[in-house]
């Protein structure tokens, strides 16, 4: 078994040889990606395992896939703008708030699935329905205080 | 170099800060004016999974942490949650599965505080 360390720089496994050669198979692995095997405490390029290089991609090179494995490619910055729609969720009583972490979830599955347009559409729609939320809740704020300075009396709470 | 994401932080600060001054000055059980009702509740009778967070973040505000617990659970325990992913800027930290819980929770929560019966009836503020 063994450990691997993907693109993002985080720590994956342990997973068995076979799997690894199967991502460096596909190209999601690189011959510099490290690789520590189990009862070791080294972390070394995949390369310098022969059973785990032995499969070698010959000839065409698969283009490198989703995250965690794409080798040098950064992850896009596609903003899930997660944090407004928790807080316009919670904070507006709005129903938008919740579409708008609908979208957040979806920009970040097709993220992880390398679908960079689909994630950059979700992640307008998150935008637009939390802005959404966040003045919907503005203007019935406005219009309830207008509504009860012209009537000043008591009424329901938030 | 300000990065959009230090504004934006600077900017949710100070709208933080403010909101949470005027929230500790006011108890919104006690002052009917504000802040302003829930339009949601006012026109359906319906709880939303926001409801009873600003009577929360009164007694939190106040260090009744029971008391915040009781008007909104979910709006207390997603505070740590807001907290760390403005410390952790990276997007990357976040797996799709934590979203779609997060979501599943807060529409579970938004159902099951509008039934009517003990024990669901804890969740309603």
């Amino acid at each position: 078994m063994f450990k691997i360390i993907g693109a993002d720089g985080k720590q994956y496994g342990p997973v068995s040889a076979e799997q690894i050669r199967q991502w460096f198979a596909e190209g999601r692995a690189k011959p510099e990606t490290l690789v520590q095997a189990e009862g070791s405490t080294d972390w070394k390029p995949l390369s310098q395992f022969p059973e785990l290089a032995a499969a070698a991609p010959a000839g065409i090179v698969p283009p490198p896939l989703s995250p965690p494995f794409s080798g040098n490619q950064p992850r896009p910055d596609v903003p899930t703008y997660l944090v407004p729609a928790i807080i316009s969720t919670i904070f507006c009583c709005m129903p938008f708030g919740i579409v708008a972490i609908v979208f957040a979830a979806q920009v970040s599955t097709r993220l992880n699935a390398g679908d960079i347009a689909g994630a950059q559409k979700a992640s307008r729609n998150a935008r637009t329905w939390f802005w959404a939320a966040f003045f919907v809740g503005l203007i019935s704020a406005a219009f309830w205080l207008t509504l009860v300075s012209h009537r000043g009396m008591r009424l329901h709470r938030w | 170099m300000v990065t959009e994401r230090a504004k934006f932080f600077g900017a949710g600060m100070i709208c933080a800060s403010l909101v949470a001054a005027v929230v500790f000055a006011f108890d919104p059980s006690r002052v009917s004016l504000f802040p302003p009702p829930c339009p949601l509740h006012q026109y359906t009778g319906l709880w939303c999974p926001g409801c009873g967070t600003t009577r929360a973040m009164h007694q939190l505000l106040h260090g009744n942490v029971a008391a915040a617990f009781r008007y909104n659970p979910l709006a207390i325990s997603l505070l740590p949650v807001i907290g760390f992913l403005f410390i952790r800027r990276e997007e990357s930290v976040v797996k799709p599965v934590w979203i779609w819980t997060l979501l599943g929770v807060v529409v579970a929560f938004g159902v099951l505080r509008n039934i009517p019966v003990y024990p669901f009836t804890l969740l309603a503020p």
